[in-house]
């Protein structure tokens, strides 16, 4: 069984493809051969079915990592549009779910506009996994403000938390 | 301003009737509706949408331009949608990601912080059809409301005022029930 990490951002150059990066470093580090769908590249479309690509890398895995931006402190359109698909085909051989997100605002002010995203994943994403799922959750806070240093770190916390979960 | 549910992806009576109703009953009492067929839009917002977001001019396409001008003539926002997966369907969360941008639903003041975009909206109501129990909602934290009652909501004037219609156990709902609510929705839409 490998992760299978789900990318949902469109820019190469973003500071969230650059923690998807961290994250399959990670995963590698702890023993994975992680797998990858990248939502924007495969040019997914919110509404229809998973490619069989993507089905059969669901199958396979144990580990769903997802790595997205917080818009509106919730995930972006294409991914709440391929997670849909996804539990209503059914998520049955996760065992473990991963959020990787970044947020422009800061936590306090995310946690006041309610976490959407979290909770969507935490309770009805992981209700469709496999009984006993666990969840869990790598956010990085006030990216519109943020120090290089900062996000160097979170890059670093991204690796370190992956690879441990992988071995 | 109505947005109204996406045909291809719920194929829900209640949800065309209460979007129905709420149409009929705004324009019978004078005033002005207009309609975003959910449909006809695409939630995935570009590549080109994301480059252009950090600067002076994030809306690059000529739909959500017109859409953004739209939320910011109106007085009210009515929102009708069938909850998906404890949340906002993909096409109403685009909708929300490619047309309330910088310089819509807020303006950056120029020291990293930000100002409330939507200083014209009076209500935002939002009327949502769940399948679940409203337990097993509460349970799921009902992730659509808050992002439209509290996120959206703190893009929009201190004043402004909310209202969340919802119709619970949707998919065992007989006539009398939605008849119920649809008269619900009625009267709401007539105090505004």
């Amino acid at each position: 069984m490998t992760a299978l990490v789900v990318l949902a951002h469109p820019r190469p150059e973003s500071f969230v493809f650059a923690v998807f990066e961290s994250a399959l470093r990670g995963l590698r580090q702890g023993g994975d051969t992680p797998e990858i769908a990248d939502l924007y590249a495969d040019e997914y479309r919110p509404g229809s079915a998973l490619s069989a690509t993507h089905r059969s890398a669901l199958d396979r895995t144990s580990t769903l990592v997802l790595v997205y931006p917080t818009w509106w402190t919730s995930q972006p359109a294409i991914l709440l549009g391929w997670l849909y698909a996804a539990t209503t085909e059914g998520l049955g051989s996760v065992k473990s779910l991963v959020c990787v997100t970044t947020h422009g605002g800061p936590r306090k002010g995310n946690l006041v506009a309610g976490q959407s995203g979290r909770h969507t994943a935490a309770r009805t994403v992981r209700a469709a996994c496999a009984p006993g799922a666990s969840f869990h959750w790598v956010a990085h806070y006030g990216t519109d403000k943020d120090r290089q240093d900062r996000r160097v770190a979170f890059l670093h916390r991204v690796e370190r938390e992956l690879a441990l979960l992988a071995s | 301003m109505l947005i109204a549910p996406d045909p291809n992806m719920q194929k829900n009576q209640i949800l065309h009737r209460s979007a129905h109703a709420v149409d009929i009953t705004l324009t019978t009492a004078g005033h002005t509706v207009r309609t975003i067929d959910l449909g006809r839009f695409s939630p995935v917002l570009t590549r080109l949408e994301m480059a252009a977001y950090v600067t002076d001019q994030p809306l690059i396409d000529e739909q959500t331009t017109e859409y953004a001008q739209a939320v910011l003539n109106c007085d009210a926002l009515v929102v009708v949608y069938a909850t998906t997966m404890s949340t906002l369907p993909p096409a109403l969360k685009g909708w929300l990601d490619r047309v309330l941008v910088p310089g819509v639903s807020f303006t950056l003041d120029g020291s990293g912080g930000t100002k409330r975009g939507l200083a014209g909206l009076d209500w935002i109501i939002g009327i949502a059809v769940y399948t679940d129990t409203w337990l097993a909602t509460k349970r799921t934290y009902d992730n659509g409301r808050r992002i439209l009652l509290r996120n959206l909501r703190l893009c929009a004037r201190p004043g402004t005022r909310t209202k969340w219609l919802p119709l619970y156990s949707a998919t065992t709902a007989d006539e009398d029930r939605t008849a119920t609510f649809i008269s619900r929705v009625e009267r709401q839409m007539s105090k505004l």
